[in-house]
């Protein structure tokens, strides 16, 4: 029940944040958007992992790949590797202090910028502005917002069905 | 703690999945890149996702709507006049342009029957959603129900704005000039030299590569579109030339231009159609 209660969790998440990231903002917040999604797998991945395994993160990426129009798993290759790497070092993040785990964070999302820009020279595409590496850093101050909405949202799920 | 999962044990990321999984991304983005045909599987997919796309343009339209119902009168007012200003240049220009072709058109038929196709268009509403800040991509309501084909182009009152990449039913995207992988073969206004507009993934630039270093072109010259390709119907606005570049170590010019229309900035587009071609032969398109 319980594990239930968090995975529907997780889906409406993850939709939220694959929605939130269509919605328009001015060009200057645009470029600086931490990607959504990210955040939700990486949180998912530390503290529900039974929820949010590869084959999610995988089916996910490429839903936003349908979504946003890009290579058809460009997403999904990113995402799996992202939920790889967190699932990966998850019994150090987790006990990490939340500014440590920030940090960790902010090294995944570079990491998976890196994955990004990577794809994207292979795919014939110019070097990107330098705006483009501002995201990560986006990411760093959203995380503990995105922790600790999410931890609400889920602990009070637990509480509501014991 | 009522934590199911073992605190130490077990979670192993499975790595044989990883790798399967990645390999299947892999091979998924070498498909898209290569052969394309993934395209006309998203098109589809588009029928499944305009309701998501509407629903999150929802917020911003409403903005819109609210600012535009409390913009002061004033500003409108202003606006008024600088628009029947502008109109008044316009229709002087119209005026001026239509006694050159008439001039134009009487030269032209002496040499063969001058071919006036009804230049047809259709107005879609661009939907206003962020793809990505990086690409150049818009979305569009309207798709084959309307006609529409891969390859229309699109204009706005100024200028050129791209071209149709994946056509939907009732969606589709398109790809703007500057998109890096937008490439639009143009003529300078002044002095007919033919050239090709690559996008730069900036916005406010266009790159003329390749030129021949005499070529004649200076900066503040016009780009038009030429009939070149098929795409687009000749003489569009495209671009203001803003730089030229002569490296005298290099065997190739460059210019750098400022495209004349609105681009992503608009909220309506027109899509046409290229005129029934009487020149040469189009080259084959790989039908994907």
């Amino acid at each position: 029940m319980k594990a239930r209660g968090t995975y529907s969790l997780f889906l409406i998440a993850a939709i939220a944040a694959l929605l939130l990231a269509l919605i328009p903002l001015p060009p200057w917040l645009a470029v600086i958007k931490p990607m959504g999604l990210a955040l939700v797998l990486i949180y998912f991945a530390l503290e529900a992992p039974e929820a949010a395994g590869l084959g999610h993160a995988f089916a996910l990426g490429l839903c936003a790949d349908l979504l946003f129009g890009t290579l058809l798993g460009e997403h999904a290759f990113r995402m799996l590797i992202l939920t790889f790497l967190t699932l990966r070092f998850r019994h150090r993040l987790r006990f990490f202090p939340i500014w440590q785990q920030a940090g960790s964070v902010f090294a995944l999302l570079l990491n998976d910028r890196i994955i990004d820009l990577w794809v994207r020279l292979l795919g014939g595409a110019p070097w990107p502005p330098l705006v483009f590496w501002l995201a990560p850093f986006a990411g760093l101050l959203a995380w503990p917002w995105v922790f600790l909405l999410l931890d609400g949202l889920r602990l009070r799920r637990r509480k509501a069905k014991p | 703690m009522t934590d199911s999962a073992p605190l130490f044990a077990g979670a192993r990321p499975g790595t044989l999945k990883l790798v399967v999984l990645l390999a299947l991304a892999i091979m998924l983005m070498l498909t898209d890149r290569q052969r394309g045909f993934l395209v006309s599987m998203r098109e589809r997919a588009l029928v499944l996702l305009a309701p998501v796309y509407e629903l999150t343009a929802l917020p911003a339209q409403m903005a819109a709507d609210a600012r535009f119902a409390v913009t002061a009168r004033q500003s409108l007012a202003n606006e008024n006049a600088t628009l029947r200003a502008a109109l008044l240049t316009a229709q002087n220009e119209i005026y001026q342009r239509r006694a050159a072709a008439l001039e134009a058109e009487r030269v032209l038929a002496k040499v063969q029957r001058a071919r006036q196709d009804a230049l047809a268009g259709t107005l879609l509403r661009v939907i206003d959603i962020d793809l990505d800040p990086f690409r150049q991509r818009l979305l569009l309501d309207g798709g084959r129900e309307l006609g529409l084909a891969r390859g229309d182009g699109l204009i706005d009152v100024a200028g050129v704005v791209g071209q149709l990449s994946e056509v939907g039913a009732r969606y589709s995207f398109a790809i703007l000039i500057t998109d890096p992988n937008h490439a639009l073969p143009v003529e300078v206004s002044r002095s007919g030299l033919k050239a090709i507009a690559y996008g730069s993934g900036d916005a406010q630039r266009l790159e003329l590569k390749n030129l021949p270093p005499n070529a004649d072109i200076v900066v503040g010259d016009r780009l038009l579109t030429t009939a070149v390709g098929g795409r687009f119907v000749a003489g569009y606005p495209v671009a203001d030339v803003i730089a030229v570049e002569r490296p005298v170590d290099a065997a190739f010019a460059t210019a750098i231009a400022r495209p004349v229309s609105l681009l992503a900035s608009n909220r309506e587009l027109l899509a046409v159609k290229p005129r029934p071609s009487v020149g040469p032969p189009l080259p084959e398109v790989d039908q994907r």
